[in-house]
Order: C-alpha cells, then sequence, then structure tokens
C-alpha cells in the first residue's frame, strides 16, 4: 500500500474545492438520517460529522493509497465507514438500555470496535446455482411491489446495465440531473427482498 | 448478492459524489440548511483541518530533524570527534546537566534529544556533517 504523505494530503486539499466536498458529504449524511427519531438526531451536527471525517482520513487515522483510490471516493468510503459504526453505536447503546431493563443486576462490558471497515463485515456468499439475472429480476420485482415509480425502475436498471454517474444516467433516461437526484433518494428509501432476507438499499 | 450489493452501493454513492453541484445544494436547500450560513462554518473548519494539517507535519519534521541529530551525536561521540563533543558539553554546561550526564557514551539517545530538543536543529546537523 502506498501511503500518501501529510504534505502530499495538504497539497491535494489545497487544490480542491473542499466546500464543494463538504457539501456533497453533507448531503449523503442527511439523506442516511432520513428515518431516525428527532431523538436520534438530536445535538447531531451533520457538518461537524463530516469535517472530522476529513481530519481522520487527512491525519493519518486512515491512510489513503492515491494510486488505488481518488481522494474523494476514498473520502466517501470513510464517510459510509463512519456512519456505519455511528449507527452501530446507537444501536448497541438501544440494546444495552433495554437489556439493562430486563435484566437490571446484569452488567455487560461491550467493547466497540472504532473503525470497522465495510468491507470487513461478513456477508454471506450467494450459492453459485443462483443466476445474477435471477437475482436482478427479484430486486427489481421487489422494488415494483413496494410502488417504485417508472423513473425508479429505470434508474437501477440503469445501474444493473453499468451506468453510475448521474448525467449519463439522465441522459439515458432523457431527464435532467435534479431529477436523477432525486429519484436515487427514493430509491435508497426502499428496501429489497433478496432470499427471503430484506435488504435496504442505502446501507 | 453480493455482486448486487455492490452495484447499488455505487450507484447510490456516485449520485452523491458526480451529481450536479446545484443538484446538491438544491436538495441540502430542501434539508432546511441555510447554504450561506453553512459555508461560513465551513470555511472555518477548512481553515481548521489544514491549520491541524500543517502543524502535524511540521511536527513529523522537526522529530525527523531531532532524531537525525541525535543519531549523528551518537556517531560523533563514538568516533570521538572533537568539535561536536565541545558542543554537546557546552550544552550540558549550560542546562546545568553536569552531574547528570558526565559521561558522553553514556548517555541514551532519549537524553541526547534532552539536551538538543530545543537547540537549532538545522545548524547542529550542519556541524555534524561538516565534521564527518
Amino acid at each position: 500500500m502506498a501511503i500518501t504523505s501529510k504534505k502530499e494530503i495538504l497539497e491535494h486539499l489545497d487544490s480542491i474545492d473542499l466546500n464543494e466536498l463538504l457539501d456533497r458529504m453533507e448531503n449523503y449524511v442527511r439523506t442516511r438520517f432520513y428515518n431516525k427519531s428527532e431523538k436520534e438526531r438530536e445535538g447531531f451536527d451533520y457538518l461537524d460529522f463530516c469535517y472530522n471525517v476529513l481530519i481522520k482520513a487527512s491525519t493519518g487515522v486512515r491512510n489513503w493509497d492515491k494510486e488505488k483510490t481518488p481522494f474523494d471516493k476514498f473520502i466517501f468510503g470513510s464517510l459510509r465507514s463512519d456512519l456505519y459504526n455511528f449507527f452501530r453505536k446507537q444501536k448497541n447503546k438501544k440494546n444495552e438500555k433495554e437489556d439493562l431493563q430486563s435484566t437490571e443486576q446484569e452488567v455487560y462490558l461491550i467493547e466497540v470496535n472504532e473503525f470497522i471497515e465495510l468491507d470487513e463485515v461478513e456477508t454471506e456468499d450467494e450459492p453459485p446455482y443462483i443466476d445474477f439475472k435471477d437475482i436482478s429480476q427479484d430486486a427489481l420485482k421487489s422494488l415494483r411491489e413496494q410502488g417504485a415509480d417508472k423513473l425508479e425502475i429505470e434508474v437501477f436498471e440503469c445501474w444493473l446495465a453499468g451506468y453510475y454517474k448521474p448525467k449519463e444516467i439522465a441522459e439515458l433516461c432523457d431527464t435532467d440531473t435534479a431529477e436523477i437526484n432525486n429519484t436515487v433518494k427514493r430509491l435508497s428509501r426502499k428496501t429489497i427482498k433478496l432470499k427471503e432476507k430484506w435488504i435496504s438499499l442505502k446501507k | 448478492m453480493d455482486k448486487l450489493k455492490k452495484i447499488i452501493d455505487k450507484g447510490i454513492t456516485e449520485n452523491y459524489l458526480f451529481g450536479d453541484i446545484n443538484d446538491i445544494r438544491k436538495s441540502l436547500s430542501d434539508y432546511g440548511v441555510n447554504l450561506e450560513d453553512n459555508r461560513e462554518h465551513q470555511n472555518k473548519l477548512i481553515k481548521q483541518l489544514k491549520f491541524k494539517l500543517r502543524s502535524s507535519i511540521n511536527k513529523e519534521k522537526n522529530e525527523n530533524l531531532l532524531l537525525k541529530a541525535t543519531e549523528s551525536f551518537q556517531d560523533a561521540i563514538n568516533k570521538g570527534l572533537e568539535k561536536p563533543i565541545a558542543y554537546l558539553n557546552n550544552l550540558i554546561k549550560e542546562n546545568q546537566l553536569v552531574v547528570q550526564y558526565n559521561k558522553l557514551d553514556k548517555l541514551s539517545s532519549d537524553e541526547i534529544k534532552e539536551i538538543i530538543k530545543d537547540q537549532n536543529l538545522i545548524e547542529i546537523i550542519e556541524l555534524l556533517e561538516n565534521e564527518q
């Protein structure tokens, strides 16, 4: 791994529009919070959260391999990982509270690992006999059942076909990027049922 | 299923990462964000971020210089080089550390670091390089 030096990171930060990057990060974080209760949002500062991700990514807590990943993708990876940990901690706290209520005499020490990468989370591999086409069709069916509109289905089909950039998706769907942005937001709030398991799209 | 998850992840992430910035800001505005106030707050944080990074770079640079000077002094002591030893003795006297560090060859690298840490390290390194 070719770790980028702090000096190189500083040079890079000087060369990019950090306001724009922070806006993109905050927009993503706010979307991830859409279904959280007022209580869960209480005291949460979206911009400060993004700033802390940047600090960690710039001062060596996380290491950027500039030969492997562009800086903005590395930052978004870090952001997603930190959000994953944040929500997991919240869930643990909630579970702890519930456990305390049910078994007040028991004391648990729970060690929470600060930095778990999404890639480290174990996932089940699909058995080889399940065709990806079938999986894709099931996912689309699942979206339709939840009332996904025409554009949501089209955007999802674009992803399946390997188109990811909002601009090219907008061209393919004969609409504008603002519409695609809103559609992705709606899509990310849906879940799909695969192999009897519900999977949230936003995670 | 992993393949589909990756596709969905990529689709969602790229939307936020490469979407038109005006769409992104409109979306923030829809969330109730005052873009002007937010920009002001961002600018403060960006300034802080760069300051932290700069001071961390300087700290590392200084630590490297200190390490280099210390190693050079240890080398000079081992070789018995007159000038560097005299310089170090002088620093020890100035710092009133005579009793503590009366035998130079017994000094550990941490002790040398302690003696020279507040000096002009670049000047010291130059002196040692000239001597060696």
